[in-house]
């Protein structure tokens, strides 16, 4: 019997979000390292009363939470599932009741005024956007212009969230920025007043908590970046390969990547690797996001100017290693008007092949095998440019997937989570909704509590 | 000490923290993950299944759930929200809420933890610090500096 109680104990806690050392944070206020202990033991009995054995169950009723309830009795996991429902002014208040759950919310930077969503569009259900409960959704919230645009008109959201935190000697209004990445609730991006000192922050738009990253030590405009977690370490990381032009202008420019792990923390690594010149190569073609995919960044295939070809170029944030990975076979290359693009859905990477006002998604089934790339859907629009599927709260049953079209248009439709299905008809139902977003590049998005120094430490 | 009914549904029992038994169907209970890898795990079979945190007032109404959810499948949609309306209204306060939400994360009902996660983010929303504060029995631990210095980061949320 106690042997299947521990077996039930090590599901229940697989099932559990990683520790963050909320009971750590709990007492922060507590100095005394053996009164710390003794309570730390104590809690840690609260939180596995369901790992009491009869026989030492028989006091069990002090254990049992009756009474005037105290929040400090509710495991991390039951607070986070009460917060992640409420409205971002009760979180706001919330984090004003106590200490600890001051601490608990994070304050390392504190944004007031987190709108983070385009309050003239009556785009969004009223309590953030379009969520998802299975940790994928549409970062409709905050969404990017594009790098190569000047956020003046259409950038009301983050330039007026971040100002307070970026530079508050100056009183102009944050003019750049763009989207490195997102990825479990943290969203990437490199900000600036100006093109020139840009800075790389990790931010929790939920929690508001926003983390400035050291500056690169070689630093130029990044061509090719992203962020993703890997699992192998436990981490998060931000990854930037810039060019150093040749002092002399003239030879073979020097390509540097450079990787940032939020738990180290520290300074920016240079990735120490060789025979890596091809793949540098393939992404400054493409330029941009690597899409965060089974562990790796993804860039898509881009013809280089003179017409030679490129593959799907991958970086496994894990190994550090670049790879490639097989297109679908056979396709047509991309001219005029077409393109090429990735997109994820259902944990499974997909190809975005646009031709001639036709967009066929393919998905790959069977991660780096060429052969079990199938196509999916066609759609009918302007070329598509990003493709997710989530699972929304604000929706009843079923899965959704978000199709943004060129950067004017998001399409939202049902589909029935089955890669399988053969029959067009029931692949996927009409549209849902259709949204102007001109402009803008979304993101998708989870709101969680993880926050930007989780196992940071200093 | 698992029992079948004359339609011969496995019936088990459950044992609270005050020592109260309660026998359901094993398909209600099961509706629990926890109850259903005990019972996978053979301990349904050695007597009741002991259940040291939850009492049995709590349980008892755990059940009713359960019991209510088990047989939904071909109910309407419509009138399973009304029925949970009803159960969460009938629970009364944040306290008893708190106890049915500490139960059902122990239990692992996800449904019933969605259902009163929810009831209790509705109470939570609109209400100052203060009244955060009384309703769950928290110590307001900040200095009189610490707690303006919040405040005024917070301005907006409490405008």
């Amino acid at each position: 019997m106690a042997d299947s109680r521990n077996m039930l104990s090590s599901k229940k806690q697989k099932i559990c979000l990683p520790s963050r050392s909320s009971q750590k944070q709990k007492r922060d206020e507590d100095s005394d390292d053996t009164a710390m202990e003794m309570k730390h033991n104590k809690t840690r009995a609260q939180d596995n009363t369901l790992l009491v054995d009869q026989a030492k169950s028989t006091n069990a009723e002090r254990l049992v939470i009756s009474g005037a309830p105290n929040l400090g009795y509710f495991p991390r996991d039951i607070l986070e599932e009460i917060l992640d429902l409420l409205p971002k002014t009760s979180i706001e208040r919330f984090r004003s009741v106590s200490k600890s759950l001051f601490s608990l919310l994070g304050i390392k930077f504190n944004i007031p005024k987190l709108l983070y969503y385009p309050s003239k569009t009556n785009f969004l259900p009223p309590n953030y956007g379009i969520k998802s409960s299975d940790d994928r959704g549409l970062f409709i919230g905050v969404v990017l212009s594009d790098y190569r645009g000047d956020a003046k008109n259409k950038g009301y959201m983050v330039p007026e969230l971040l100002k307070n935190y970026m530079a508050p000697e100056r009183s102009g209004p944050l003019r750049f920025y763009f989207s490195v990445g997102s990825c479990s609730g943290l969203v990437c991006m490199e900000v600036s007043y100006h093109y020139r000192n840009w800075e790389t922050i990790v931010w929790n738009p939920f929690t508001g908590v926003c983390r400035k990253l050291p500056h690169r030590e070689h630093y130029a405009f990044a061509f090719g970046y992203g962020f993703g977690y890997d699992s192998s370490s436990d981490d998060y990381k931000v990854f930037a390969v810039t060019v150093l032009g040749s002092p002399t202008g003239d030879g073979e420019d020097e390509k540097i990547v450079q990787l940032f792990s939020l738990k180290t923390g520290g300074s920016w690594r240079i990735l120490k690797n060789t025979d890596r010149d091809q793949y540098l190569q393939y992404i400054q073609w493409c330029r941009g996001m690597g899409l965060f995919v089974n562990g790796a960044l993804h860039w898509r295939p881009q013809d280089s100017p003179w017409g030679e070809k490129s593959k799907i170029t991958a970086f496994d944030l894990g190994k550090e290693k670049f790879s490639s990975v097989p297109s679908p076979p056979n396709l047509i290359s991309p001219g005029c008007g077409e393109s090429y693009r990735l997109g994820v859905v259902g944990d499974y990477l997909c190809f975005l092949h646009s031709h001639s006002y036709t967009n066929t998604i393919w998905v790959m089934k069977e991660y780096g095998n060429e052969a079990s790339w199938v196509p999916f859907i066609s759609y009918t629009g302007n070329h598509l440019e990003y493709v997710c599927d989530f699972v929304p709260r604000s929706f009843k049953d079923g899965r959704y997937m978000m199709l943004q079209f060129g950067d004017e248009s998001i399409d939202v439709l049902k589909w029935n989570n089955n890669l399988e299905e053969s029959d067009e008809a029931k692949k996927y139902s009409k549209k849902i909704k259709s949204y102007r977003v001109t402009g803008y590049y979304c993101l998708p998005y989870t709101q969680t509590l993880t926050s930007p120094y989780a196992s940071y430490k200093a | 000490m698992s029992i079948t009914t004359e339609n011969n549904e496995k019936m088990i029992t459950l044992m609270s923290s005050d020592g109260e038994e309660f026998v359901v169907e094993e398909a209600v209970a099961a509706q629990s993950q926890t109850i259903k890898h005990l019972i996978e795990d053979g301990c349904s079979t050695e007597g009741s299944i002991p259940l040291p945190n939850v009492t049995g007032r709590v349980l008892s109404e755990v059940i009713q759930y359960c019991k209510k959810h088990s047989s939904s499948d071909d109910k309407e949609e419509k009138e399973l929200e009304a029925w949970d309306a009803e159960f969460v209204k009938a629970a009364d306060d944040h306290v008893a809420l708190t106890d049915l939400m500490m139960a059902a994360n122990f239990l692992d009902i996800k449904g019933l933890l969605d259902l009163v996660a929810q009831t209790l983010a509705n109470m939570i929303t609109g209400k100052s610090p203060e009244e955060v504060r009384r309703m769950w029995n928290i110590k307001n631990d900040f200095t009189p500096e610490e707690a303006e210095k919040v405040r005024k980061e917070n301005q907006w949320a409490f405008e």
